[in-house]
């Protein structure tokens, strides 16, 4: 090869001032690797029931605003979330996996290493640029799992009004460590001398907001337990920061209301107060905790009071999305990690039952330029949102997921489809499963099998189309239904369990 | 005065360094105790969804932390020391600083029952009655050199456990560093 001469490297030199335009030309590639560039948005809600929403038939006017985005957009009516508090539900919504594969269990649970690779961020990373937030700091733990496909992440006291002290930045690959250390054992009491002065400053501070914010939150602020927030600055906060995304690009945002506890603002807090709803009385369940001895019908009043202050301040959101465009140009999934009961001896979502109230979620899916309302009354599980994701935006589905295509959004409905949710907090991620509660919910039945606390085995059968408050125990009466059932259930355990059998 | 003579009455308001690491090593037995307490305590619930190797990154997490805290303490003591008259604190410092650290750690074990703010006349009332048990005894102390001599070798029995304690804490604070900093 001859060597370049003087001159010809002179002409090459004079094409330099093009290299600034090969950036522009990059971006504009990458982002072409989207079929259709649309944003995916993910607006998770914490603890939000189906069962408290008039749209899916409740009697209160709880979520107006929600109503309002709904009849824009896809309202499927038959979605369960596969876990029945933060850990599995969130795992199984950034994973695509059901809680007996992802392993995330248990309340400080985390995604097994098997699959900690295998979330929506590692699934959209070539077409989308990617941004996460959660106030909550169990789903944080899961976040902190998918960091290196995270373009920008919000820590989980982002928007609060305190700061959790894990949070430093100097923690950057510890996270998870400086959290269960920090925020766990040294303040909880790990830590002989300085705790009770963390705890003191800790509670002086949060007295000092809520007496500050004592006019808009009478009954306290909402809070996170690492921290307390206002409804308004976590709004504020996400409209600032999806104001400044660059399409295309997936955004999972987890907000931590309407979780527990129920901070209703002054302008909700009479609100429902003698409307004559009144909840059915259920018996307590054998398997019932019952660690919460307060009124069930009080609860559910102020959780429906602080539905709707959360459905006011998060119209602004709504509104944003409308004037921003937003709207126009991206997949906008509303959905829960799971849901909240009030009934049979149980108030919250802490507990070993699996009944519709816990599991059934709310799903909205408005589409780019959506103007009419499409409702989908398949069966659907929070395992099939990652499928759905990667179609949407032209990625490969991943082989790892256990979902199905959304209908509507590439998906056919099957009536006879099989959707599971398990319940395991008390068994090891790295054991077979011994101590769960475990649903198989296919056509108009659901059954749940029971397998803790130690004393109880119990199998449940419900006709969910004739019964929908579940209270007709079928399992001796409906052999025929319930034998298939069960081997089915029972057969897909043994199979998730095979890794794990010594 | 020179500067050797303002060094050397600073030092006179110092206990001796023999006495001071007689404290040290009752704080570290007392921090890293409640600590490894604190980490057991949680353990079989951590063991339920972490790996072994996660579980010493936050045993480790919390001997460094140990460390530290052992030493805030021991300067507070110090500190303490240092601003009142040499007769309260600095004469005597190994029993001394020892009945400061068991009437610290003592208010904090009990002031983990009170969960709220302001906290409560109970938990003034006990924090008082334990100042005025510390006073009392650090003028008996005062008055009988036999009980000081005895309670000093009583706490320089705790020596040992600063030969276990600090290379975890030492460690811990590396494996913080190194894990956190590449």
């Amino acid at each position: 090869m001859n060597p370049i001469s003087r001159r010809e490297l002179l002409k090459l030199l004079s094409l330099a001032p093009l290299a600034g335009f090969l950036q522009p030309l990059q971006n504009l590639m990458a982002s072409s690797a989207s079929p259709n560039g649309y944003n995916i948005l993910i607006l998770v809600f914490d603890a939000w029931s189906a069962h408290h929403l008039p749209i899916y038939g409740y009697p209160r006017e709880t979520m107006p605003h929600v109503n309002s985005f709904a009849n824009h957009a896809i309202v499927y009516h038959n979605h369960t979330s596969a876990g029945t508090f933060t850990v599995p539900g969130t795992a199984s919504i950034l994973t695509g996996l059901y809680p007996w594969s992802h392993r995330a269990l248990q309340l400080y649970g985390r995604i097994i290493r098997a699959h900690d690779t295998h979330h929506m961020f590692a699934a959209l990373r070539a077409s989308d640029s990617t941004l996460a937030y959660t106030q909550n700091k169990w789903a944080d733990m899961l976040l902190d799992q998918a960091r290196q496909d995270i373009d920008t992440y919000i820590r989980s006291g982002g928007f609060d009004l305190q700061k959790p002290s894990y949070e430093s930045p100097f923690f950057k690959n510890d996270t998870y460590a400086a959290y269960m250390s920090f925020a766990t054992d040294f303040i909880q009491g790990g830590s002989l001398y300085l705790a009770p002065f963390m705890r003191y400053f800790q509670r002086r501070t949060r007295s000092q907001e809520e007496t500050l914010y004592e006019g808009t939150y009478p009954n306290g602020l909402p809070n996170t337990i690492t921290g307390v927030f206002t409804l308004k600055d976590v709004v504020d906060g996400t409209i600032h920061t999806l104001g400044q995304i660059k399409q295309p690009t997936l955004a999972y945002l987890h907000f931590y209301p309407p979780h527990d506890p129920y901070a209703p603002t002054a302008e909700f807090l009479e609100k429902f107060n003698n409307d004559g709803y009144h909840l059915l009385k259920k018996p307590v369940h054998p398997a019932a905790e019952q660690t919460d001895h307060s009124d069930p019908e009080k609860q559910s009043l102020r959780y429906d009071q602080y539905l709707a202050s959360w459905d006011a301040e998060v119209s602004r959101l709504f509104d944003f999305l409308d004037t921003s465009g937003l709207r126009r140009n991206s997949f906008i999934f509303l959905t829960s990690d799971h849901g909240e009961t009030f009934e049979r001896g149980e108030i919250g979502h802490f507990t070993r039952l699996i009944f519709d109230p816990l599991i059934h979620i709310p799903l909205f899916v408005s589409t780019p330029g959506q103007t009419e309302r499409q409702d989908i009354y398949s069966r659907t599980s929070n395992v099939d949102l990652l499928p759905t994701l990667a179609h949407l935006t032209g990625n490969p589905i991943p082989n790892w997921s256990e979902g199905s295509l959304l209908p509507g959004l590439g998906g056919v409905g099957d009536a006879n489809r099989s959707i599971f949710a398990l319940d395991a907090k008390q068994n090891s991620s790295f054991e077979p499963l011994t101590q769960y509660t475990a649903s198989l919910t296919k056509g108009d039945y659901r059954l749940t099998h029971y397998m803790y606390p130690p004393n109880i085995q119990l199998f449940e059968l419900y006709n969910l189309a004739k019964d929908p408050e579940e209270l007709n125990n079928l399992y001796s009466k409906a052999g025929d239904v319930a034998k298939p059932m069960q081997d089915e259930l029972l057969n897909t355990l043994s199979e998730a369990d095979q890794p794990y059998r010594k | 005065m020179n500067s050797t003579g303002c060094i050397g009455s600073l030092r006179k308001r110092f206990p001796d360094w023999n006495e001071l690491l007689t404290v040290f090593s009752f704080v570290i037995f007392a921090v890293y105790s409640w600590a490894i307490y604190a980490f057991l305590d949680h353990l079989s619930s951590n063991l339920l969804n972490i790996g072994p190797g996660e579980i010493a990154v936050i045993f480790f997490f919390e001997m460094a932390i140990a460390l530290l805290e052992s030493l805030l303490v021991c300067g507070v003591i110090l500190l303490l020391s240092a601003i009142f008259p040499r007769r309260w604190l600095c004469e005597g410092f190994a029993a001394k600083g020892f009945l400061v650290a068991a009437a610290g750690a003592a208010v904090s074990i009990i002031s983990s029952r009170f969960a709220s703010f302001p906290l409560p006349a109970a938990f003034l009332e006990i924090t008082a009655f334990c100042l005025i048990l510390l006073i009392a005894s650090i003028i008996l102390l005062n008055y009988h050199p036999k009980l000081q001599n005895g309670l000093r070798s009583l706490v320089n029995r705790f020596t040992i456990f600063t030969y276990l304690y600090m290379p975890l804490g030492i460690i811990g604070i590396l494996v913080v560093v190194f894990r956190n900093l590449f």
